[in-house]
């Protein structure tokens, strides 16, 4: 039945028998497994595969494969930390309480080491806070209003979102209006003049009747910021795009 | 010095004037002993690396008088823990940090981060590649700390 026994020979070093024969050998102790390398053997048995792949008998191949892989199982736990196993439960386990408790304990150790530096640093802050460098007002200020760039691709989100919203409502025809860049330009400014705190992005669109004019304002409004003449910005990211009036705009 | 919101070092100094490095640190040094007498409200302290002019100690009953909108920064206790750990370990890893705390560090670390008073140095070549995290100057600013080692060593810490 062992046909393969016979047919693929494992040399390692001077010795030469089949897997086989291999592991009981190894098993004896009579081939030291540290000598074996997996992929020697592996390479003589492709090896053997493809010189012989129009004869080889694929359930014996497959055999040998089978013993190949109990071949790598001993040598990874032959490779792998031993543990001490022992005989006396009550034993292992009193010597794990003892591993464990010695662990935490210099893990309790370690943290009130640090107890201590945190002490050490709560009294330098303390010190700390009793000197006032000039300029570090501002930091501490601006933390909560962190006030970021808006560049061209916000906006464009931006207009995709008020697009998207008006889709799902019916456009009324009602007049024709005829509105031009020029003429939202000066509406907007005429809006943003009386406002300090500026007006968000939606806040434009609320009265829109067209895609076109949706279109138009936001033209109109990239033309303000290119002229310098508004400022947009966002208090924090995701937050509404709002819009205000320069300062030198106002005169 | 007095306008600079970081630390001025002395390469920066030089940069600016053009002189010599030497010639600075005397210069210095000299405005360091003129500010230490008793009739300067500000002196220059040697924080981060640099140097800066700040206040004295003794004035700040009445600084804080002014500036009583402004409260400084207070990091709370399991921060600064936190912190501790990284600046004797650095750089360490988050599963590191909280081996040592025993509790998970994430929000913490968020903070810590957003804030600036640590960064992210790089990745630590163990399976998962998991990120490392250092101190910077805004810690030796915030303690008032010239550099690293003058934190006292983990050996010294039972004196103070």
């Amino acid at each position: 039945m062992n046909n393969i026994d016979v047919d693929i020979k494992i040399k390692i070093n001077e010795f030469e028998a089949s897997t086989n024969e291999l592991i009981k050998k190894i098993k004896e102790n009579i081939i030291d497994i540290d000598l074996v390398s997996i992929t020697e053997i592996i390479n003589q048995y492709l090896q053997y595969v493809i010189k012989n792949k129009n004869i080889i008998d694929l359930s014996n191949a497959g055999k040998t494969i089978n013993n190949m892989v109990i071949i790598l199982k001993i040598k990874s736990e032959y490779l792998l930390p031993k543990l001490e196993i022992k005989n006396n439960e009550r034993e292992d386990n009193e010597y794990n309480d003892f591993a464990t408790s010695k662990e935490k304990e210099s893990y309790i150790q370690e943290y009130n080491k640090f107890q201590k530096v945190v002490k050490y640093l709560k009294k330098k802050e303390g010190d700390q806070n009793n000197i006032y460098f000039p300029m570090m007002k501002s930091r501490t200020k601006k933390d909560n209003i962190e006030i970021q760039k808006v560049d061209l691709a916000d906006l464009l989100v931006c207009l995709e979102k008020v697009l998207l919203s008006k889709k799902k409502k019916e456009f009324i025809p009602i007049k024709k209006r005829i509105f031009t860049i020029d003429t939202k330009m000066k509406e907007i400014l005429n809006l943003l003049k009386n406002s300090k705190e500026g007006f968000s992005f939606e806040y434009f669109m609320e009265r829109v009747q067209s895609k076109l004019e949706i279109i138009v304002i936001f033209l109109a409004l990239l033309e303000l910021i290119y002229l310098k003449k508004i400022n947009c910005f966002q208090n924090k990211s995701f937050d509404k795009i709002i819009f205000n009036m320069k300062g030198d705009a106002l005169n | 010095m007095f306008v600079s919101n970081d630390p001025l070092t002395v390469k920066k100094i030089k940069e600016i004037t053009g002189l010599e490095k030497n010639r600075i640190k005397n210069i210095i040094n000299e405005l360091i002993s003129n500010y230490k007498g008793d009739n300067r409200p500000f002196k220059i302290y040697e924080i981060a690396g640099g140097y800066k002019l700040g206040t004295k100690p003794g004035y700040s009953i009445w600084i804080r008088k002014i500036l009583e909108n402004i409260k400084k920064h207070q990091i709370s206790k399991a921060a600064l823990e936190t912190l501790a750990i990284i600046a004797y370990n650095q750089p360490i890893t988050r599963l590191e940090i909280e081996k040592i705390r025993g509790v998970n560090c994430s929000g913490v670390l968020f903070n810590l981060l957003k804030h600036k008073f640590i960064r992210i140095s790089g990745r630590k070549k163990v399976p998962g590649n998991p990120l490392i995290y250092k101190i910077t100057d805004t810690f030796l600013i915030h303690f008032g700390l010239k550099k690293l080692s003058d934190l006292p060593k983990l050996t010294e810490i039972g004196i103070i």
